[in-house]
């Protein structure tokens, strides 16, 4: 019998996940018809599927612990706000003019790091943005490097965000010094080389905040707090074009590869 | 504007539950583990929920964060580096009477898969048993398609392997 290549193995694998589209189909159906070892292997993906299936499903019929019924009906969290975001009347209410305002009855932490988090990353963004042939220590294509590099010195997990899909490339990333500790900043760039920057320092103060919006002048950042870290995206884009931006590398920050 | 669902949060989460346990089960093998993992996910997402695009389904959404949270949690228990070999096969043995064939079927094929290597195992839970798209297993495990169909290949040849060896095909199981 004929050896089967990889690429085959993988169209099969596709096949039986129902990856494929029709006309796809068609030619591992063909494919199926003259190899008997593509027939064993769609039938082990199928047979290990139903065990799968058979072993993990009942689950769905169990009653669900009241612990967690509990949680999840929790009563004292913020509404969901992402949605209003996507409207720019919503944006509107988000956005408090000057660095200093805070969007009323939401800020209840007494972080002195969150309170001056805008700022820190609207100066980086200023003094290194602007740069366009020093600003970096690493170059973006040392992501791997400048991520563990990072990690290290801050002291804190996380994953550099991917805003590719957005449109805007890693430039690369550098150190700055945020009074006694360190700081990373990352810059980013899109085709027409307008840049942001995403500021990332450890949080001692181990608090959390949800996302906001300010902005300086022409200057919008979007910064967020989580217990180990504090995170904040600044540039001159206009804050619905920065937001869903925040809020991709918000995704990203937390990923685990 | 994007057709946005308009059940609060909270109601969404609450009918989420069933899955993220069945999720959390085949992730951690173990029914209590995959409880506290679920709580965690649970209290995460309330917290993250400004986050939550509506014009997405929150199920994908939902075990993101449940994944990023166990395999956090994998990487802080000292088995974190360590492979278990596809060899030790000690979990499989034992006399079982005929009787309990068809819990030890069940038994079996949840050993197996813990003893997959946690990336191919859960790339094979989301496909297999969720049945997500393979986009979808690459942006929750944040890796390209490519990497998620050979590690999906892999733990499909790693599951075969082990089944034979237990002599339990896995037809017999499903009959």
């Amino acid at each position: 019998m004929m050896k089967m290549e990889l690429i085959e193995k993988w169209a099969l694998h596709a096949y039986a996940d129902g990856q494929l589209g029709p006309e796809e189909s068609r030619e591992v159906e063909q494919l199926l018809q003259r190899n008997e070892e593509a027939r064993k292997l769609v039938a082990d993906i199928r047979q290990q599927q139903a065990a799968l299936q058979q072993a993990f499903h009942p689950v769905l019929d169990e009653t669900v612990p009241p612990a967690l019924l509990r949680s999840a009906r929790r009563k004292d969290v913020a509404p969901a706000r992402w949605p209003k975001w996507a409207m720019a009347a919503g944006l509107a209410a988000l956005i408090v003019g000057g660095a200093s305002g805070w969007l009323a009855g939401t800020f209840t932490g007494g972080s002195a790091m969150a309170e001056t988090l805008p700022d820190r990353a609207l100066n980086a963004f200023n003094v290194f943005a602007t740069d366009t042939d020093h600003a970096v220590e690493f170059s973006g294509s040392d992501k791997d490097k400048l991520g563990r590099w990072l990690v290290e010195r801050i002291g804190a997990k996380f994953n550099i965000p991917d805003l590719s899909g957005k449109g805007y490339n890693l430039v690369g990333g550098r150190m700055l010094a945020e009074q006694d500790r360190p700081a990373g900043l990352l810059i980013y760039e899109d085709a027409a080389k307008t840049r942001l920057v995403i500021y990332v320092a450890a949080n001692p103060a181990k608090n959390e905040l949800p996302m906001k919006v300010t902005s300086r002048g022409k200057l919008v950042t979007c910064y967020w707090v989580e217990s180990d870290l504090v995170y904040a995206l600044a540039g001159q884009q206009p804050a619905d074009i920065m937001l869903p931006l925040a809020k991709e590398a918000h995704e990203d920050f937390d990923k685990e590869g | 504007m994007t057709v946005m669902s308009t059940a609060p949060f909270q109601t969404l989460l609450l009918a989420e539950l069933p899955y993220l346990r069945r999720f959390a089960r085949a992730l951690c093998g173990d029914a209590a583990l995959a409880d506290d993992l679920v709580q965690d996910c649970v209290e995460r997402a309330l917290n993250k929920q400004h986050l939550y695009d509506a014009a997405r389904p929150i199920r994908a959404w939902l075990y993101a964060i449940l994944r990023n949270i166990h395999v956090s949690q994998w990487r802080k228990s000292n088995l974190g580096g360590v492979q278990k070999p596809l060899e030790d096969m000690e979990a499989f043995e034992g006399a079982v009477a005929p009787e309990q064939e068809q819990n030890l079927a069940i038994t079996t094929i949840t050993q197996a898969l813990d003893l997959l290597p946690l990336q191919q195992r859960e790339v094979l839970v989301m496909i297999a048993l969720e049945e997500l798209s393979y986009k979808e297993a690459a942006d929750i495990t944040g890796v390209p398609i490519g990497t998620v169909m050979s590690r999906l290949s892999r733990a499909r040849e790693s599951l075969r392997i082990l089944l034979d060896q237990r002599g339990i095909t896995v037809l017999r199981v499903v009959k």
